[in-house]
C-alpha cells in the first residue's frame, strides 16, 4: 500500500474566505483546495455561494478541527450526520481531523490538546475512529498535532501511540511535516527519525506551514508565515520515503495575497517534481 | 475511567488556569488535591508539564475566542472598551473572555455557542459593565441578529423564489390581500430601546461608536436577500408583534395589513395607508424578510 491507496493530487492550499473573490475572478492555478469542514457545514449566504462557485472549478477536500476524536465525551452523532451530508455534497474523496481532543466535559477548549500516550487513550481513539469511518463511508486520516507538552509517555512514546492507533483503527495519516519539525524542536528529538518510525504507507496527505518565532527564539504553531527552509528540506526527505502524495500549504493567519500563496503551493510541487524526477533518473 | 480524569484535569488546568507551583513535586501534590480522580502516576505525569508551556494553550485559546467575538461584535466590543474607560480601566478582551469562561464556558462545537455565552455574560455582574450594561446588551443583540442572518442556511423558503414585486403590482387589492407570506430562516425580529441602526451607520462610516446613542424605541426586521446582502428594516411595533406571534389567525397579507393599520394615526387617509402598506410589503420582499410562495 502506498499513499493509503489514495490518489496523489500534488500540492494545493487551504481555502480562506479572504481569498474568495480573487480566486473566483482570476482562477489561479491551484491544483486543489482543502477546506475546514466546520467553516462551511451548516452555512448559507454569501460564504456558501462563493464556495459553490469555487467548487465548480477546483477539487475540494474537507479537513476538520472539531471532531475531538480523543475525547471521553460521547461522539457527537449530530455533528457526524451534518459532516457526512456536507462531505457527500462536495464529493470529498476523504476527510481528516486531528489526533487530539478539543472538547471534554462538554466544554470547548477551542484548541488541539494532545493526548496522553497510553493504551487507554489509544483504545478510545481506535474505537471512535472505527465508528467514524463506518459512518462517513470514506477514508479517514488522523493528523499528528504540535505538542507544547507531553501529557504522558510512561507507557509509550508518540511514535508507538500513532502506530498503534493507525494500525488497529486501520485509518490513514495526514502527516503534518511542520508539526513533526516543531515537536522535534520542543522536545529535542530528530524529526526525520520520528517520521521514519511512522507507518508511511498510511500517509494519504501532508501539511506544510510556517510559524511565529518570538524574540526569545520560541515558536508558536501559528500558520501565519511562509514554509521555512528546514521544513522544505524535511519535506524533500519525507517524499523520498513516501512517494507522491497530496499536500496542502496551510497559511491561516496574516494572510498573504493569493499570488503569494500560489507561490508556496508551486514550490511544493516543484520539490515533488524534482524528487521524483531524481528518483526516476536513479 | 482514568483517561476521563486526565482529560478533565487538562481542561481545568488550561481553561481555569490556576496558579501552579513552580516546583514539580508541589505541582504533583496540588494536582492530587485538586483532581482526586487522578492516580498517583497520572498526577506525576501531569506535574512534569512545565506551567509556561501550558500557558501557551491558555493564551492561544482565549485570544482565539476574543478574536472571534471582536470580528462579529465590533460595536459591542467598542462599547465595552468605552464602559471600561469610564471606570478608569483598560479592556483586555482576552482577559474579559477568560472571565466569561469562568461563568459561561463555551459548551458547544459551534460559534453560535460562543455567541450565546458572550450574551449571557454581558447580562452577568462579572462582566463589570456599569451603567452601560443595557445599551451594550442591545448592541450585542443587534450584532448577533446580523451574524445569524448572514450565516444561516435556508430551509424551505428562499428569498427571491416567490412572487416578485412587479407581479404584485398587476393584482387587484382583493387578490393581493389573500396572498400568504412565509418567513425564511434568515428573518428575525428585534425590539430595541436605543437607536442602534443610526449608531451602526455612524460606526460603519467613521469606525468609531458615536459618543451618544439616542434612546428611541426601534423595531427591526433582520433579513437576507436573494443576493445574500443582510438588511435591517425598521417596522412599526404592531407589525413586529404580528410577524413574531405564533398565535396570529392566518399568514395572509390581509392580516398583515390589519396589523399595519393599527400603527397608523387615526383618521389617516385610506388610500395613503394602503399605499404605505404596499411600500412596506415591497420592502419586506426586496430585503428577503418575507416570501410570497407561488
Amino acid at each position: 500500500m502506498k499513499n493509503f491507496n489514495l490518489p496523489a493530487f500534488g500540492a494545493g492550499a487551504g481555502l480562506r474566505h479572504a481569498h474568495f473573490q480573487d480566486i473566483i475572478e482570476k482562477r489561479p492555478a491551484f491544483r486543489w483546495f482543502e477546506i475546514i469542514n466546520e467553516d462551511f457545514m451548516n452555512f448559507g449566504g454569501h460564504v456558501r455561494e462563493c464556495f459553490e462557485e469555487i467548487r465548480k472549478h477546483y477539487r475540494i477536500i474537507g479537513h476538520g478541527v472539531c471532531m475531538s476524536i480523543g475525547s471521553t465525551d460521547p461522539l457527537d452523532m449530530e455533528y457526524l450526520k451534518n459532516l457526512k451530508n456536507f462531505l457527500d455534497s462536495i464529493n470529498s474523496p476523504w476527510t481528516s481531523d486531528h489526533l487530539c481532543f478539543t472538547m471534554v466535559d462538554h466544554t470547548n477548549l477551542n484548541d488541539l490538546i494532545p493526548l496522553p500516550f497510553t493504551r487507554e487513550a489509544a483504545q478510545n481513539v481506535i474505537e471512535r475512529v472505527k465508528i467514524v469511518q463506518d459512518y462517513l463511508e470514506r477514508p479517514f486520516l488522523l493528523e499528528n498535532v504540535t505538542r507544547y507538552v507531553t501529557v504522558s509517555d510512561r507507557e509509550m512514546n508518540e511514535s508507538e501511540f500513532i502506530n498503534t492507533v493507525l494500525d488497529e483503527a486501520d485509518c490513514g495519516l495526514l502527516l503534518d511535516v511542520t508539526n513533526a519539525y516543531l515537536n522535534s524542536q520542543f522536545h529535542g528529538n530528530d524529526a526525520l527519525e520520528f517520521i521514519r518510525s511512522l507507518p508511511l504507507e498510511r500517509v494519504g496527505q501532508m501539511h506544510l506551514a510556517g510559524w511565529e518565532t518570538h524574540e526569545d527564539g520560541s515558536f508558536i504553531d501559528s500558520h501565519d508565515a511562509p514554509v521555512p527552509e528546514p521544513v522544505w528540506s524535511l519535506f524533500r526527505q519525507v517524499l523520498e520515503l513516501t512517494g507522491p502524495s497530496s499536500v496542502i500549504v496551510e497559511w491561516d493567519n496574516l494572510l498573504p495575497p493569493v499570488a503569494r500563496l500560489l507561490e508556496e503551493a508551486t514550490q511544493a510541487n516543484t520539490v515533488m517534481d524534482s524528487v521524483f524526477k531524481t528518483q526516476k533518473a536513479a | 475511567m482514568a483517561l476521563a480524569a486526565v482529560l478533565s484535569a487538562m481542561r481545568s488546568i488550561i481553561l481555569d488556569a490556576p496558579a501552579l507551583p513552580s516546583d514539580e513535586n508541589a505541582r504533583r501534590n496540588f494536582y492530587r488535591e485538586q483532581f482526586p480522580g487522578l492516580s498517583e502516576c497520572e498526577a506525576i505525569d501531569l506535574a512534569k508539564m512545565q506551567p509556561e508551556r501550558l500557558t501557551i494553550y491558555t493564551r492561544s485559546i482565549f485570544s482565539g475566542e476574543a478574536g472571534i467575538l471582536k470580528n462579529y461584535f465590533r460595536m459591542t466590543v467598542a462599547a465595552i472598551e468605552r464602559a471600561y474607560q469610564r471606570q478608569g480601566r483598560l479592556l483586555k478582551l482576552r482577559d474579559f473572555v477568560q472571565a466569561m469562561h469562568k461563568v459561561f464556558p463555551w459548551k458547544t462545537k459551534t460559534t453560535e455557542g460562543l455567541v450565546e455565552s458572550f450574551e449571557r455574560f454581558l447580562a452577568h455582574p462579572a462582566s463589570e459593565l456599569g451603567d452601560q450594561r443595557e445599551l451594550i446588551r442591545e448592541l450585542a443583540a443587534f450584532e448577533r441578529q446580523v451574524f445569524f442572518a448572514r450565516r444561516l442556511p435556508l430551509n424551505e423558503y428562499e428569498p427571491g423564489q416567490g412572487l416578485r414585486i412587479d407581479e404584485l403590482r398587476t393584482r387587484t387589492v382583493g387578490d393581493l390581500l389573500t396572498l400568504h407570506w412565509k418567513l425564511p430562516t434568515t428573518t428575525a425580529l428585534g425590539a430595541f430601546h436605543w437607536d442602534i441602526p443610526s449608531a451602526q451607520a455612524a460606526y460603519k462610516q467613521s469606525g468609531n461608536l458615536p459618543e451618544m446613542i439616542d434612546e428611541r424605541e426601534v423595531r427591526i426586521i433582520f433579513s437576507r436577500d436573494h443576493e445574500n446582502y443582510v438588511h435591517w428594516t425598521q417596522v412599526p411595533e404592531s407589525v413586529r408583534l404580528y410577524l413574531s406571534s405564533v398565535e396570529r389567525k392566518d399568514d395572509s397579507l390581509g392580516s398583515l395589513a390589519e396589523a399595519f393599520v393599527t400603527s397608523c394615526p387615526t383618521h389617516s387617509d385610506e388610500a395613503k395607508m394602503f399605499s404605505d402598506f404596499l411600500k412596506l410589503v415591497e420592502t419586506l420582499l426586496a430585503t428577503g424578510a418575507i416570501v410570497l410562495p407561488r
